[in-house]
């Protein structure tokens, strides 16, 4: 059995810094085209034109008139296919290894946690919660359906994705902004708020998760119900109660496996069915 | 099977980068967007004879950046410095000599987003009134000219009618008075014309869906009467409609603006 010492999983943290810089010096390679100074070797593509979620928006635009909504590009599609693939493999670890917005959350919330000690990340009611975590399917649904209907990025003026690279170019609507302050202030004591409550894409990788090929499991005959899986999940799923965690809320972060924080070797694994 | 994490993480990376790479090596990995590919082509060059006139050293339309001065511009370009100035309706406390493109937004702030002026247009108008080849950015697929260059391009150049009427789509159409002002810089009775903008929000123009005109108070019924034909999908292009349909945008485009122009006076 090993101790209760966490084992970093680091490649994951490597990921996601690496994907934070790439998007943010993507920005400024995208403003600094303009005056004639670019980052060698770097794209300096739009933001939308690097965000998989516009390929969503624009799928119903897509297949009525054969264009893209305005500001994507097949670019898009190309990622929303991508993601899709991994998803469809791993469920939605787009969100836990690679989305820079997860990651900069994640990143307030490690003050977060040395402020609020163990009520970080309690704060909200789990009777309350458990519903709150439904919101980010409306936001989806009103996302698809006002794109749909005006073939326009609905979601642009309140993005917090595109607010937080793009926040010092003065192009960022004031709603982006404070959805962003929000977003940013809230995780100090909530892990991920906008992952958990409001992210459109979130929701629909949420549902991969349902189906994924890979997900975690969890060895019953070696567990030692210790809760700690529980205790160290990001989304607050309760690892220790179920088999398989087929949660809509799971982003494959594998913080709650044995190669992480379980003790027992061997007992939360992330894999196919037949491995138990 | 069970997966570890560094395995997962070199497939994360694997699935996403060598996806990028094999649709760049397929040719699918664009970045930008051609507006309207099934239209005229906006770079398409307006005639030898005015590319052999105008053609400066190496310099080329997507060379000029938003930190060129308007007479830097008309330096590389041949191009005088006043049409420049009338093209872009330059206010006349501005120097046109010293204005650079990326200050337009201080002085267009309502030609932002989806009918922008900005350092495309400069672009899109040297490359035609110069007959040098140009492509649009990422960035610009929004980039319409103001009226004056519209008008500039039409006596200066031969253009087809079909660049005319792709012109005619991505125009902001201006009401600007012509005031004269006595530079008197050198001394002369130069006078120079100052334009006065208004702008009508409600333009139906090239980037006009069906779904604009309806958010815009036009009736169904009444757009329907005037394309000839039932809305194929409210999210199409006007101007797309037209083409497909071999109607004239121009004619189309005055009959809607009538109507939306008796809607909100």
């Amino acid at each position: 059995m090993k101790s209760f010492t966490k084992n970093k999983i680091w490649l994951r943290t490597v990921l996601q810094i690496f994907f934070f810089i790439l998007i943010a010096l993507i920005a400024v390679n995208h403003v600094l085209k303009d005056s004639g100074i670019e980052i060698p070797l770097l794209s300096n593509a739009s933001l939308h034109a690097v965000c998989p979620f516009g390929g969503v928006v624009s799928l119903y635009q897509f297949a009525a008139v054969g264009t893209f909504t305005q500001k994507i590009h097949q670019s898009s599609f190309i990622l929303m296919i991508l993601v899709f693939v991994l998803a469809v493999l791993f469920g939605s670890v787009f969100c836990g290894w690679v989305c820079p917005l997860g990651s900069i959350q994640e990143w307030v919330g490690k003050l977060g946690k040395r402020l609020f000690k163990k009520r970080y990340n309690h704060f909200v009611p789990r009777r309350i919660d458990q519903y709150l975590r439904y919101l980010r399917y409306i936001m989806l649904i009103w996302v698809l359906y006002a794109t749909a209907m005006t073939g326009k990025l609905a979601f642009g003026d309140i993005d917090p994705y595109y607010a937080l690279f793009n926040f010092w170019t003065g192009e960022v609507a004031v709603t982006g902004l404070v959805v962003l302050g929000i977003t940013l202030l809230a995780s100090l004591a909530v892990e991920r708020p906008w992952c958990k409550y409001a992210c459109p894409y979130g929701a629909i990788l949420g549902i991969t998760n349902l189906f994924s090929i890979f997900a975690i499991r969890r060895r019953e005959s070696s567990c030692k119900s210790c809760d700690i899986c529980t205790h160290e999940c990001p989304m607050n799923i309760p690892v220790h109660a179920v088999k398989v965690v087929r949660d809509h809320q799971c982003i494959g972060c594998l913080e709650c496996t044995s190669e992480a924080i379980c003790p027992v070797e061997n007992t939360v694994i992330f894999a196919t069915k037949g491995n138990l | 099977m069970k997966i570890h994490s560094k395995t997962l993480g070199t497939i994360i990376a694997i699935v996403i980068f060598g996806g990028i790479l094999g649709a760049s090596a397929m040719g699918l990995w664009k970045t930008e967007s051609v507006r309207n590919p099934n239209s005229v082509q906006r770079n398409q060059s307006i005639g030898e004879a005015a590319r052999e006139d105008t053609i400066t050293g190496d310099y080329y339309p997507a060379d000029i950046r938003g930190n060129h001065r308007f007479g830097e511009i008309s330096e590389m370009f041949d191009i005088p410095l006043d049409i420049l100035s009338y093209a872009f309706a330059l206010p006349a406390d501005i120097d046109p000599a010293t204005f650079k493109n990326q200050d337009f937004e201080s002085i267009y702030p309502e030609f932002e987003g989806e009918q922008e002026i900005g350092n495309g247009s400069v672009k899109w108008f040297v490359a035609l009134y110069t007959g040098l080849p140009f492509e649009f950015e990422d960035d610009e697929e929004n980039t319409y000219l103001l009226q004056p260059a519209v008008d500039i391009l039409k006596n200066h150049t031969d253009l087809t009618a079909e660049q005319i009427a792709y012109l005619d789509a991505y125009t902001i159409e201006i009401e600007f008075e012509q005031v004269e002002i006595n530079t008197a810089e050198d001394g002369a009775d130069n006078n120079e014309e100052e334009t006065v903008r208004k702008q009508d929000e409600m333009v139906v123009a090239g980037k006009t869906t069906f779904a604009d005109l309806m958010d815009w108070g036009l009736p169904v019924e009444k757009i329907e009467t005037i394309i000839g034909g039932d809305i194929p999908n409210h999210l199409m292009l006007v101007y797309d409609y037209c083409a497909e349909n071999g109607l004239p945008f121009g004619q189309i485009k005055a009959k809607l603006q009538v109507e939306v122009d008796t809607l909100n006076p």
